[in-house]
């Protein structure tokens, strides 16, 4: 490996934790090998002049597809969602407790 | 089972029992992941049996996406494409092994255990369309449903010596599509031959309003203009398309290919699309950029796995980051810190917006050269099959087997990739490539090339 890292660890906790993935210190190790690689390849870009060139917004060219203003009833209903959630209470989706009890 | 008409002729009945029987003898390839118990059968035009790829959801079936985060998931809706297969007659008999989430170029990134080539059992059958590409090869069934993000059907077609076909972005609805790149992801068949994938494409065609990039215009007979006449049609071969780690037997092999759209009356010039090289930069900082996006609502909560019962995880914090970590896969999770990163304040200039010009740049290129072209031609993919676990601890160099295939991706055009011939004994594909919502053109050359040669003996 070069001593060179695009990515130092350091950054790829940054990274995990702005992704919510956990990561052992093997895997922060690895990730940031492989990331680097790949940061370091994807990096010719910069050689690309696109000083005069808009940003492809869609590909096809389609602009502003509306949905009809129409309210109707959905095809799933409120039970078949709820079977789908890991844990439910009374009707609703149940979480882990959001802030820390002090 | 060799094509949808051989299907057809045995009756669904019969085909169906066929393919059970061949699913089981060749479990040893692990091209599907669930069989459907007691398929509903319905007559219509397309009255054979079918795999569906695993990140397209079904009723009456799991859904995985080849992910541990879904191993268990059954959808409550499922897909416009496979709602269109079922009127037609179609009856989907299984789900295909996958990449997990469609992220891979070999099949090996599923959840459940890589796929096998059925052309040579130690070779990947590439990916991420890998199952249904193994299955359709084994003919486990007349044709298969992929996804191409930046070349999933395509090239595993090419690695498994079928014919694999990515329609015009926007052509085909992908509601239903477990989505990856919402920019770039597609449904297209993967067959035995030409006439087959413009069957397939014909019934699942077409505008959609569940899915807001399909396009309002009407679809064409497919059929109709595979007439074998391609005389005076005029055909570009992208000179950048030679370089880089192509093999020099696949590039030969592919040149022979054509010298035989030549000897049809073809007109071949060479032309060149300028900014190929930087193709596949663009496509690895825009997909995972996506992917990133696409997959936040992978968190525990909903549907999918979860640690949100674990005693020992007290908050939602820690259950969100813990259910991922465990959740995904190496590939998934390397993917989405990677778009995390080129989408993170201070990089997005730099990366994302950055590969969003150079996507309009390449899209420019093929913009001008179908001015003067009709169609153009390429290998689809650097090298045949390489070996299972040749590359899956290189990242980088599983990128590069979508060297050929992404701008087509990237620039929202229509692609094909037919058999036509053998290197080492594997099959080489020969990539076609067209303006965008013109599918015809291309169908048409692949079928006359298909017609006139047999691929197996070039």
């Amino acid at each position: 490996m070069s001593d060179k890292q695009t990515l130092p660890e350091k950054e790829v906790e940054w990274v995990a934790r702005l992704a919510y993935i956990s990561l052992t210190p093997d895997e922060t190790k690895n990730y940031a090998d492989d990331l680097s690689r790949v940061l370091d390849y994807i990096g010719e870009l910069q050689k690309v002049d696109t000083s005069q060139t808009e940003e492809t917004r869609q590909i096809t060219g389609l602009k502003d597809i509306m949905a009809k203003d129409k309210v109707e009833p959905t095809v799933i209903d409120r039970e078949t969602y709820l079977e789908q959630a890991p844990m439910q209470e009374q009707g609703f989706i149940k979480v882990k407790s959001v802030f820390n009890r002090e | 089972m060799s094509s949808i008409q051989e299907a057809l002729d045995l009756g669904v009945a019969a085909a169906i029992e066929m393919s059970r029987t061949l699913m089981d003898e060749k479990k040893v390839l692990n091209a599907v992941l669930s069989q459907v118990d007691n398929p509903k059968i319905v007559t219509g035009e397309l009255n054979v049996p079918y795999i569906c790829k695993d990140n397209i959801v079904t009723l009456g079936t799991k859904t995985t996406a080849a992910s541990k985060m879904l191993e268990n998931f059954e959808s409550p809706y499922e897909a416009t494409v496979v709602k269109k297969l079922r009127e037609a007659g179609a009856v989907m008999v299984a789900k295909a092994n996958l990449d997990e989430f469609a992220m891979g170029s070999s099949t090996e990134n599923s959840a459940f255990g890589p796929t096998k080539n059925p052309w040579d059992e130690s070779r990947v059958p590439g990916g991420s369309s890998g199952g249904s590409a193994a299955a359709v090869a084994a003919g486990l069934a007349p044709f298969a449903l992929g996804s191409d993000t930046g070349g999933s059907i395509r090239q595993p077609a090419s690695f498994c010596g079928v014919v694999g076909f990515m329609p015009t972005y926007g052509r085909v609805s992908r509601y239903g599509l477990i989505a990856m790149a919402s920019s770039l992801d597609r449904i297209g068949p993967i067959a035995n031959n030409v006439e087959d994938a413009a069957r397939v494409l014909q019934v699942i065609a077409g505008h959609d309003e569940n899915d807001s990039t399909t396009v309002d215009i009407p679809v064409p007979d497919y059929t109709k203009v595979l007439t074998g006449d391609i005389r005076g049609l005029k055909i570009g071969v992208p000179k950048e398309y030679w370089s880089e780690g192509v093999d020099e037997r696949v590039a030969a092999t592919v040149k022979k290919a054509i010298e035989q759209l030549q000897k049809l009356g073809a007109v071949v010039k060479d032309v060149s699309l300028p900014h190929s090289h930087f193709a596949l930069s663009t496509y690895y900082i825009l997909q995972p950029a996506e992917v990133s996006a696409n997959l936040a609502r992978y968190d525990g909560v909903r549907y999918g796995f979860s640690l949100g019962a674990d005693k020992k995880i007290e908050n939602i914090k820690d259950m969100y980051c813990e259910t991922r970590a465990r959740g995904f896969g190496a590939e998934v999770k390397r993917r989405i810190m990677l778009g995390t990163y080129t989408l993170s304040a201070g990089f997005r200039d730099a990366y994302y917006d950055k590969a969003q010009r150079v996507r309009t740049l390449i899209n420019q290129d093929f913009e001008k050269v179908f001015k003067d072209v009709d169609v153009l031609v390429s290998p689809t993919t650097p090298t045949v099959a390489f070996k299972l676990g040749e590359r899956t601890q290189h990242p980088l160099e599983m990128y590069k087997a979508d060297l050929l295939t992404c701008p087509a991706s990237l620039a929202g055009i229509p692609g094909i990739s037919v058999p036509c011939g053998l290197v080492d004994g594997m099959p080489v594909g020969l990539q076609i490539m067209g303006r965008q919502f013109d599918e015809e053109t291309i169908l048409r050359v692949a079928h006359a090339y298909e017609q006139s040669v047999d691929w197996r003996e070039q």
